[in-house]
């Protein structure tokens, strides 16, 4: 099922895009829920199977982010757009940290809230909540840390997302967070197709842009890192995931569209239409 | 300590490095490295206002050099040098790092430096390493006339050097001149986070180190991309800076040797106000991975 969208999307839509996809990621991606990309430490395909080594890199993704943003049991983190809230529980997890996952899409919020039962040892300090990025229910500074994934491309107000994550941090606090960017400005017909409308997405932002826009908010940036070969690298393994899927009767069509439109993002990355960053950077 | 005004040539800096390498050892590295390092612990919170490492003379100085490795280890990884590398080391110094790259990885390593003492060093401490011969070599150049041709190397490798050459933009279009495309500059440099500086930190960090430059952590970027590179990564170490010449103040106060209590006690004094310039964004330092 692939989204109608214009290339001005707006939240509903977001919201509408991620409350019915899930079981159909669920199938490719990853069985626990995750929905993300990573950091490879080789081509895929070098090490053993693609999924074992695309979830590695997933989990590279986040370990690397724990250490550049030093999160500890000290710190209290709001991760935005948590999705099903599997981040947040390794991280509160793995850390010790107190952590709210804020997301738009009720569906995903409900798994993560209904997940919790299942680590009951977590529950004093994992807590979710549906909200928008653009107008988060916390106070100033009720934060160390702010953590995102894969979000900020869907906010069609990126500006007030950051200074959303920049108002919620307590002074000296962290945000760490990776989003997609636009290299070049002119993209073509299928990268438009393929990627920007099927992720309900745009944005003005390229990696250096991004850098300029996070100084204007007031915040400075410690790390700036442009990860697009491992988005490239990411769509690879997922087109072959994709290719491979079994699921109910009818998902057949819906995961070779995939297979395909992941291939049309690479592509998309290789002309420079798409690229990936993640930044570090203290209020 | 010569004594010049904040434009200085590179014969200054020749001068420099020739004359305190004995000096330097006596207290920051036996083995001759001059470097700063990244610290573990939390990168949020504490980046900006990260302290000096406390604990006795030894564990500081354990701790520092640790925080080196890692620099180096980080460096490494993110440049992905590996046995097919043909690395070029830009201010190699005594050639400690470009040994080690030449050893942990296999590459061929090719380190050159300003300072002829330095070179010299470098070339007598080949004799003890026989086993790589053939994958590393040291020669006397400047940074901004490098005597390679166009794409001679896969990786520029530069720690600590940029800052201390006059025309930096130049020094920029060599390295991309000599890689190869699609080759990879990893190197560090200090920076200037604000272009006003106190007299302070003019004469114990400017002057001291012989060092200008107009670049901040962000305006490097822009002339990385002027140069052609292509910013693949940007860190602001300037909080590991702090810390590092946290450490280099109580190793340098702690040095034993009678003769040099002086220099010590007045190295140790400098340092401190290295740290004060940190904290003040009149002195930073930037790490970069670029891509031709």
């Amino acid at each position: 099922m692939q989204a109608q969208v214009n290339h001005h999307f707006t939240e509903q839509e977001t919201e509408q895009y991620y409350d019915a996809e899930d079981v159909i990621y669920r199938s490719v991606w990853d069985a626990d829920g995750s929905v993300h990309w990573g950091v490879f430490d080789a081509p895929p395909g070098s090490n053993g199977s693609i999924r074992d080594e695309f979830l590695a890199a997933g989990v590279r993704l986040n370990e690397l982010m724990v250490e550049c943003a030093g999160i500890d049991a000290a710190a209290r983190v709001l991760d935005v757009g948590c999705g099903n809230g599997t981040t947040a529980a390794w991280l509160c997890r793995a850390t010790g940290a107190q952590v709210t996952g804020v997301d738009l899409s009720g569906v995903r919020i409900e798994n993560a809230v209904a997940a919790l039962e299942k680590v009951p040892e977590l529950s004093e300090r994992l807590a979710f909540e549906k909200a928008s990025a653009a107008e988060l229910p916390f106070a100033d500074s009720s934060f160390t840390h702010v953590w995102s994934q894969a979000t900020i491309y869907h906010v069609p107000e990126k500006d007030r997302a950051l200074q959303e994550a920049y108002r919620v941090l307590e002074p000296g606090g962290a945000l760490i967070f990776d989003d997609l960017t636009k290299p070049k400005p002119d993209i073509s017909d299928a990268a438009r197709e393929f990627v920007y409308d099927r992720l309900l997405f745009d944005t003005d932002f390229s990696f250096y842009s991004y850098i300029e826009t996070l100084r204007e908010i007031g915040f400075r940036v410690l790390q700036a890192r442009d990860l697009s070969e491992h988005l490239a690298q990411s769509y690879t393994c997922l087109s072959r995931l994709a290719s491979t899927a079994e699921g109910p009767d009818g998902y057949q069509e819906r995961f070779e569209y995939l297979s395909d439109a992941y291939l049309k993002t690479v592509a998309a990355i290789n002309n420079e239409e798409l690229g990936w960053a993640q930044f570090l950077c203290v209020k | 300590m010569p004594n010049l005004s904040s434009r200085f040539s590179e014969r200054d800096t020749e001068e420099y490095y020739d004359a305190e390498d004995d000096l330097y050892r006596s207290f920051w590295d036996a083995e001759g490295s001059l470097h700063w390092g990244v610290f573990d612990g939390r990168g949020g919170n504490a980046a900006v206002g990260a302290g000096a490492v406390s604990g006795d003379g030894a564990e500081v100085r354990s701790r520092f050099m640790a925080a080196c490795s890692r620099l180096n280890e980080i460096m490494l990884a993110n440049a992905g040098i590996d046995g097919a590398a043909r690395v070029l080391d830009l201010g190699c110094g005594n050639g400690n790092t470009a040994t080690w790259l030449c050893r942990t990885t296999g590459a061929s390593v090719t380190g050159i430096d300003l300072s002829g003492v330095r070179i010299d060093n470098a070339i007598a401490a080949l004799a003890n390493v026989p086993e790589l011969a053939e994958r590393l070599a040291f020669e006397k150049a400047s940074a901004t006339d490098l005597p390679f041709a166009d794409g001679a190397f896969t990786h520029i490798w530069s720690q600590a050097t940029i800052y201390h050459i006059p025309d930096k933009a130049q020094t920029l279009q060599e390295a991309y001149r000599v890689l190869q495309p699609g080759g990879i500059m990893v190197f560090d440099d200090l920076t200037k986070p604000k272009p006003d500086i106190s007299d302070e930190a003019r004469a114990f960090v400017y002057d001291r180190l012989l060092f200008d430059t107009d670049y901040s952590f962000y305006s490097y970027q822009d002339a990385l991309r002027q140069a052609g590179f292509r910013v693949l990564e940007a860190r602001d170490l300037s909080a590991h800076l702090a810390r590092s010449y946290g450490c280099l103040s109580e190793m340098a106060a702690s040095g034993t040797d009678p003769e040099r209590r002086e220099r010590f006690a007045a190295l140790a004094d400098a340092y401190r106000k290295m740290v004060n310039a940190v904290r003040n964004d009149e002195l930073g330092w930037a790490q970069y991975l670029c891509v031709k």
